[in-house]
């Protein structure tokens, strides 16, 4: 289940909350933490049932494993040594990762290389896969590097599944979430917590509900659907996605951190005001912050250890392949690989920039910033490379087209190639679509704060009250579309 | 602290109550069966899913089915008299569709129709694009997905339509509107001018050259097939004269409609023709809405003449025409006559 549904505001959240609680009074604490266990995993399972059984197998498989490399002991017999039980390990990883999410791409594009006709598996990939995986590697190879002390199987269970951030993150460390589950302090209603836990709730179901969702509507018309876009409309089309991405994103994101907090359990922030950034490096400061820091961990810093000799240039190529694997993490498409590569080599410039000292304006080092990004979006969301070069045609070169009740002051620009139209006519849009465009301008770099300062200096104020009441409604009366018939009366 | 998510829970749940309350007394979605006077005059914004609810959420004990376009809407289903008929008729329904409503319906009777009251247009068996339209699954669906009707209560889209709809029974914005359903879902529709409905035919001055739909014939022919215990009243819907000369003065649409009649008949082996030039169609200033859709009253004298009804009123002695194989040809040369 979605977090902005019915099912979940209303039913799921309340009673996984009050059950909770209520057995943690009880000083039941073991089968509070199995409730929170079974809710998340009745969470997990609604999408789908039939995932299930994998989760389960990940989860057991990558904590036997662990278990034995905690209990490894170098003075006795063992059939396996630490290193091999990792590799295992992450090759077993790494294969489901594979098996279910990257085995027809593999094969179509072997297909299409060598001109065999392998069938393609058409597995339906599990939910959460990549953030579960991710999680669970960071554990095994901390666990082989001795940084890990905690096993308890629910807490360890719990890490995984916590329902909060099981789908779409933030990518949680075991070692800032297990020690909160095990937390005896935790265990007890904290009313400041379930406070702050509301209002930062009700501002990412604002962001994914009011704003996310709106942008989808021009974003997938653009994208999806118009043959042509005239420049306006191109321009529209990237940035409604531009801003769909984030306020959904991040909205999803502070929805998870507000549901955790009733629970008392803290997770970590993901975005600070990621388009204010003014380099490709300073983006990745604030966008999707546990990936990069997972990134970084995990893949990176083993690449620059594997180089004989470190050199600058030897870092920069472990960066772009680094970039190259986050590109592939986030789908099976060429289309990511692309995304991954481009913002590799946006890194890589951007620290030569650095080592070379070459200033610049900071107006003009976010205008690049913003625009590189922007761009590099049109790639993350086109389902092939005819629809981003669709949109980057219309962005570039395409029709000059201003709105129709212009045209008397400007004709004058009608011998020039300006059309005067219906400007968004084929991404479905209006005077809204310019409105919701500047506003989220606004937003996004004018002003001061962000839902995670918010947070920080929430205070339970009467204009944060009448705030999350108002964003907590309209967004609830925003859930449920109704959608009309168009041809109405033919 | 402490207070912050009482206060905020308490005053979010009774905004909602209070929106709840009232999208539920006007329940523009069709998914209640309650009725009163602010609900009286509903807005047909989205046939297809109103009428499915109105199918799963309310009793549905009919023994005929109606269907059709639009224009078929206007049809009061209290006109067939020996019958319990149900509308199902919707804006723009295709052929294609017909099928699938009807098992819907079935489904939730259990059995079949006695009888099925299908209205078909001219521009039915023109080729269309079959993705220009939601599949009827998707809207069974959506009425049968968990908690729909409840859930609709809490939207924003439903508090524009509930507006509307008491808007129309407080500031009598019903006499302005096309048409409204009431809760029986019979359609009324309100006296419009004489320049209201020329600026709506002003549009059809001339008409292309119709694609026939080589499957239209087939289509028909798989929906009677799938209701074998059904009997068929068929008609033709009628359009103003200025309407229907101007799509026969294009000799090829003349091979059309022809064809359209004819394949018709072969499929039902009786088909009652509507759309001739008659004192209805001449008279349209007085008898139509618009270019294509008759008045209500209008519909009545439709029912009479497919079902035999007694009619006495000679304004429409020479509406519609019951053609048969035996009588095709000459009725047809009447028609193509009257044209000239």
């Amino acid at each position: 289940m979605l977090f902005n549904s019915y099912e979940f505001i209303f039913f799921f959240l309340p009673i996984s909350f009050f059950v909770y609680f209520f057995l943690n009074r009880k000083r039941l604490t073991t089968a509070s933490k199995a409730w929170l266990v079974f809710a998340s995993l009745f969470f997990y399972s609604w999408w789908n049932i039939a995932y299930l059984p994998l989760i389960l197998v990940s989860i057991l498989f990558n904590y036997t494993i662990t278990s034995t490399m905690l209990e490894y002991d170098e003075n006795k017999k063992n059939y396996f040594s630490k290193k091999a039980l990792l590799q295992f390990a992450l090759v077993f990883n790494i294969g489901l990762l594979i098996y279910f999410k990257y085995m027809d791409f593999f094969i179509s594009n072997t297909n299409a290389v060598i001109g065999s006709e392998v069938p393609l598996l058409h597995l339906a990939l599990p939910l959460a896969i990549s953030f579960f995986t991710l999680q669970q590697i960071a554990f095994v190879v901390d666990s082989y590097e001795g940084l890990v002390e905690e096993k308890n199987f629910l807490d360890y269970v719990i890490f995984v599944t916590f329902f909060p951030q099981l789908i779409a993150g933030p990518i949680v460390h075991h070692a800032e979430m297990m020690p909160q589950f095990s937390s005896k302090w935790n265990m007890v209603k904290n009313y400041k917590n379930i406070a702050t836990g509301l209002f930062v709730f009700s501002i990412g179901l604002f962001k994914k509900v009011v704003i996310a969702d709106t942008f989808a509507i021009w974003a997938t018309a653009g994208f999806d659907h118009a043959q042509t876009l005239n420049m306006l409309e191109a321009w529209a089309t990237s940035l409604s996605y531009t801003f769909q991405l984030y306020f959904d994103f991040s909205g999803y994101t502070d929805m998870a951190i507000g549901a955790a907090l009733l629970f008392n359990i803290k997770l970590p922030q993901n975005f600070n005001s990621p388009y204010k950034a003014t380099g490709i490096i300073d983006f990745w400061k604030r966008w999707h912050m546990t990936l990069t820091n997972f990134i970084t961990t995990y893949i990176y810093t083993p690449l620059v250890k594997s180089f004989d000799r470190l050199t600058f240039h030897k870092a920069m190529l472990a960066t772009f392949i680094t970039f190259l694997i986050a590109g592939l993490w986030h789908g099976a498409s060429w289309m990511f690989v692309i995304f991954g590569a481009l913002h590799g080599l946006g890194l890589v410039v951007n620290h030569y920039w650095k080592k070379y000292k070459i200033k610049m304006p900071v107006w003009l080092a976010w205008f690049i910033t913003f625009n590189f990004v922007n761009i590099t979006f049109v790639f993350f969301r086109a389902l092939s490379i005819d629809d981003a070069f669709k949109v980057f045609k219309g962005m570039f070169s395409g029709d000059i087209v201003l709105y129709y009740k212009l045209e008397p002051a400007l004709s004058f620009l009608s011998p020039f190639g300006v059309k005067f139209e219906d400007v968004f006519a084929r991404i479905h849009g209006s005077n809204e679509t310019f409105i919701y465009l500047v506003a989220s301008f606004i937003i996004v770099l004018a002003l001061k704060f962000n839902s995670f300062t918010l947070k920080a200096t929430f205070t339970a104020n009467k204009k944060e009250i009448l705030f999350t009441v108002f964003a907590f409604t309209y967004s609830i009366l925003l859930l449920n579309r109704v959608s009309e018939f168009l041809y109405f009366n033919f | 602290m402490k207070k912050f998510p009482k206060i905020v829970i308490f005053a979010s749940l009774l905004i909602l109550l209070i929106i709840g309350s009232f999208n539920y007394t006007i329940d523009p979605l069709w998914c209640f069966s309650h009725k009163n006077s602010f609900n009286q005059y509903q807005m047909g914004w989205n046939e297809r899913q109103g009428k499915t609810n109105v199918i799963n959420f309310q009793n549905f004990d009919y023994n005929a089915l109606m269907l059709g376009t639009s224009r078929v809407t206007y049809i009061n289903r209290h006109d067939i008299k020996e019958y319990k008929a149900f509308n199902y008729a919707v804006a723009k329904m295709r052929p294609s569709e017909y099928s699938d409503y009807t098992e819907y319906a079935k489904q939730k009777l259990g059995k079949e129709f006695d009888i099925i009251f299908l209205g078909i247009d001219f521009g039915s068996a023109e080729v269309s694009t079959d993705n220009e339209y939601t599949k009827h699954s998707e809207y069974k669906n959506t009425s049968e997905s968990f908690l729909y009707r409840y859930k609709t209560l809490f939207s924003l889209d439903t508090i524009k339509y509930s507006a509307k709809n008491v808007s129309n029974y407080t500031f009598d914005k019903y006499k302005k509107r096309v048409q409204t359903y009431n809760r029986d879902l019979i359609v009324s529709s309100y006296p419009k001018s004489e320049g209201f409905i020329n600026s709506d035919l002003s549009r059809y001055l001339t008409d292309v050259t119709r694609t026939y739909d080589e499957k239209y014939k087939q289509t028909l022919l798989e929906f009677k097939h799938n209701n074998p215990n059904t009997k068929f009243y068929v008609f033709t819907t009628p359009l103003t004269a200025p309407r229907f000369k101007s799509i026969m003065a294009n000799s090829k649409n003349v091979e059309f409609y022809k064809r359209w009649l004819k394949e018709t008949l072969e499929v039902f082996g009786e088909v009652n023709n509507f759309m001739t030039l008659n004192k209805v169609t001449n008279n349209y200033v007085n008898t139509y809405t618009g270019v294509s859709h008759f008045y209500p009253f209008v519909g009545t004298h439709i029912v009479n003449k497919v079902f035999g009804y007694p009619d006495n009123d000679p304004f429409y002695d020479d509406f519609g025409v019951r053609l048969t194989q035996d009588n095709f040809d000459e009725e047809f040369s009447k028609i193509i006559t009257s044209l000239k």
